[in-house]
């Protein structure tokens, strides 16, 4: 079985972020990035199957520069047995309709019988690059999957999708499929020494590809720019000792409680 | 052409077991301000089977005349049918904008819906701003707003952020219209929709959350939560969706758009960065105070008592004097 898994490299949210030059988004230099949650539970969705049928080939994918080599090697070390990076600028690898245009690209005609992803980026949390690339290639797909039974011999997939509270819908796929994978559906694992030594001094082939759909990215026009701090919160402020007495004053003051 | 002919918004409602979803009445809202600014007419869409029932509450509800689009593949939500059903119906329709809830069903079929249409598309909309049109997003957890003009003469998609929109009260009722739709087959099966588990802890009935987040660290250090919530009476641990996940605390504990929505008197959040799903749960707290190390995080632009605090250190500080307190 043949599984591509996409993944996004991502800053930490905890950043202190800066606005770039243009003014249309955040500024990637002086940034900390990492293989995006979400998307480890897509790898980790894949190992699993592949420790289910032997036979699977895990193929990773990232879209961007250079620098997101590192989160396909990561991904590698988890236990995808080949990474490649298509080659993509910051503004380009941001573009949800242009990364699913680039992965359908390399995608087609390659057989893949599942492709995972992250249900959505940390950072931007749009939750499409999935459902349009499924679109794209015009294979079903099923996002949010947050548990999946998969009936190779019928060439199906079951899947619950997490909906709002706790609840869940059910539907069955056929094959070729892709899904967008929720956080949670099974605990992550650590990479294993042997997978983090095979991966170590490996080279991650980049291509450069044709967008199949799309010679030129259409850029709309952007203003990014940071919320004014809503003046509602007061920040206790002083020594340890000194908040603590004031947070307990102001919970008896306005609740009467304590 | 296009821009001759009087705009046109289509509002999709959002259904579960034959009822509307409150955030329908959301999108109603804003495709309404929309057309304040925007002179457009606004229809209302349900996709079901049967769909008489649900499209005349959606008419009852929204004051908007609703088109039922009705198919036996439509008895249980797939993206797959919902796609062909709307792409066989906007072949003889035009629409300027599409209104689609930001929730586990709407950013189901809203990309592949706006790749098929070639469309705008604009993700977890909670902002509109006139002239020119443009919408505006979070990005980064809140820490940046991004504000995107889409490009006119495509029609755009978007997907609004549950809770960011005031819901309306209709002053009219609209008129149904019912489609019977022809579909192709299909490679998906719904398979239905399935309840949620019981709740082994029902955190609604708790006068104080002590809800806690990824950065306390791991599940050894939870006493210290542990004994925050007892200095408390009727109180309980909430917990952001990362502890869940890491499996720090069970399922039972999470608040937020998948876990439970709570409304306490008083919610601490200790180390929770404040995600917009998180948010959505416990936004109707009386008094909210958070205490985390980041000052740009996002919970502070809620909370109505802020602590830039390492929880590790200041816990036991707040622990100890609301003790000794206690003791006199």
């Amino acid at each position: 079985m043949r599984i591509l898994v996409c993944v996004k490299s991502v800053p930490d949210l905890e950043s202190n972020f800066r606005i770039n030059s243009e003014g249309n988004f955040y500024e990637p230099s002086g940034l900390k990035f990492h293989l995006n949650e979400y998307d480890l539970y897509a790898i980790e969705s894949a190992v699993r199957i592949k420790e289910q049928f032997k036979d699977t080939k895990i193929t990773v994918i990232s879209v961007g520069p250079s620098r997101v080599e590192a989160e396909i090697k990561r991904a590698m070390e988890l236990g995808a047995d080949e990474g490649v990076r298509i080659e993509a600028n910051e503004g380009e690898m941001q573009d949800a309709v242009w990364v699913a245009g680039l992965i359908a690209s390399f995608a087609k005609g390659k057989n893949f019988e599942l492709i995972l992803c992250g249900v959505m980026s940390e950072d931007l949390g749009g939750a499409q690059v999935g459902p349009m690339t499924a679109q794209l290639l015009k294979i079903p797909y099923a996002s949010t999957v947050i548990a999946f039974n998969l009936l190779k011999e019928r060439n199906l997939i079951i899947c619950e999708r997490e909906l709002e509270q706790g609840e869940r819908d059910k539907v069955e796929i056929s094959l070729p499929a892709l899904l967008t994978i929720q956080s949670g559906i099974y605990p992550l694992r650590y990479p294993s020494l042997s997978n983090k030594l095979r991966v170590k001094h490996l080279k991650i082939p980049c291509l450069v590809i044709e967008n199949l759909w799309g010679k030129n990215r259409v850029e709309h026009k952007a203003r990014a720019y940071f919320p004014e701090r809503i003046a509602g919160c007061e920040f206790l402020e002083g020594t340890a000792e000194k908040i603590a007495e004031q947070l307990i004053e102001k919970i008896r003051a306005r609740l009467n409680i304590l | 052409m296009r821009r001759m002919m009087a705009k046109k918004i289509l509002v999709i409602a959002e259904h579960r077991k034959g009822k509307l979803n409150a955030v329908t009445n959301e999108l109603v809202s804003f495709a309404q301000k929309l057309s304040e600014q925007t002179k457009a007419e606004i229809e209302g869409l349900a996709l079901g089977y049967p769909v008489k029932e649900l499209s005349e509450e959606f008419a009852k509800k929204s004051g908007l005349n609703v088109i039922g689009l009705e198919n036996k593949n439509l008895v249980f939500y797939s993206a797959e049918a919902y796609l062909l059903a709307l792409r066989e119906f906007l072949a003889k329709e035009r629409y300027d904008f599409i209104i689609i809830a930001h929730s586990a069903t709407g950013w189901d079929f809203a990309p592949a819906l706006a790749m098929a249409l070639d469309g705008n598309f604009i993700s977890g909309v909670i902002e509109f701003k006139p002239e020119p049109v443009r919408f505006v997003r979070r990005i980064c957890g809140g820490k940046i707003l991004l504000e995107i003009e889409p490009i006119p003469e495509k029609i755009s998609v978007l997907s609004l952020m549950p809770g960011a929109f005031r819901p309306v009260e209709p002053k009219t009722q609209g008129k149904v219209k019912i489609l019977n739709l022809n579909l192709p087959e299909l490679k998906t099966r719904a398979l239905g929709y399935l309840e949620a588990k019981p709740k082994s802890l029902n955190l609604s009935s708790a006068e104080v959350i002590i809800a806690v987040g990824r950065g306390i660290g791991g599940a050894e250090k939870l006493d210290l939560i542990k004994n925050l919530a007892g200095c408390f009476e009727r109180s309980a641990i909430g917990a952001s969706r990362p502890v869940v996940d890491a499996g720090w605390l069970g399922l039972e504990h999470q608040v937020g758009q998948t876990g439970q929505t709570v409304q306490p008197r008083l919610y601490i959040a200790c180390g929770i960065s404040g995600q917009i799903q998180h948010q959505v749960g416990m936004n109707k707290s009386e008094v909210i105070v958070a205490i985390n190390t980041d000052p740009k995080a996002m919970i502070f632009n809620l909370a109505h008592l802020g602590i830039i605090q390492d929880i590790h250190k200041f816990l036991p500080i707040l622990i100890r004097k609301i003790q000794e307190l206690k003791a006199l």
